[in-house]
């Protein structure tokens, strides 16, 4: 995605949201050099709002999980990592919001292999632009 | 399960704070296009 931040426009305002407590997400943050704004929401309240759930266990912990963790890791170069600390079992999701404040885009993940196309996000931030 | 907000909907609130503390409101970002993404847990 940071590869092609620039494809986003320079109107477009991006955030990533985490319920990680401040102390857990500090390694993350400074590791990806986030080049956007982390928004700690440790209660959970706005995953809540936008409908985004606790996925099932067997779902989170299949094959599917397995197979993308050892695609990150060998991309990212990460051999051994901690041990989650947090609910693994929160779902993530995006969402693109026009300049009236109406939703034109929402994906919810059913499990951590599950993310948009960073060229769908593209796409869907640019027809929310106009 | 919740009754999800659609596209087409008005988008929730947001009131938050960033990691660095600095206060971060969606309605502050009226007129923009926005990009929300909902982190799972971090590892």
């Amino acid at each position: 995605m940071r590869d092609r931040l620039g494809e986003f426009g320079n109107d477009a305002a991006i955030a990533l949201i985490t319920f990680a407590e401040a102390d857990n997400s500090a390694p993350y943050r400074s590791r990806m050099d986030l080049p956007f704004p982390m928004l700690v929401d440790t209660a959970r309240e706005t995953y809540r709002s936008y409908g985004l759930e606790r996925g099932s266990f067997r779902r989170i912990w299949g094959p599917k999980t397995a197979k993308r963790y050892i695609e990150i890791f060998r991309a990212n170069g990460i051999s051994r990592p901690g041990r989650p600390t947090e609910d693994t079992l929160q779902l993530g999701g995006n969402f693109v919001i026009d300049r009236r404040g109406t939703i034109t885009y929402a994906f919810r993940g059913r499990g951590p292999d599950e993310r948009p196309d960073v060229g769908e996000l593209i796409n869907a931030i640019q027809d929310a632009g106009p | 399960m919740n009754s999800h907000v659609v596209v087409g909907d008005p988008a929730p609130t947001i009131d938050l704070e960033t990691a660095d503390g600095d206060k971060w409101r969606l309605s502050d970002h009226l007129g923009r296009p926005v990009l929300l993404i909902f982190h799972r847990h971090i590892h």
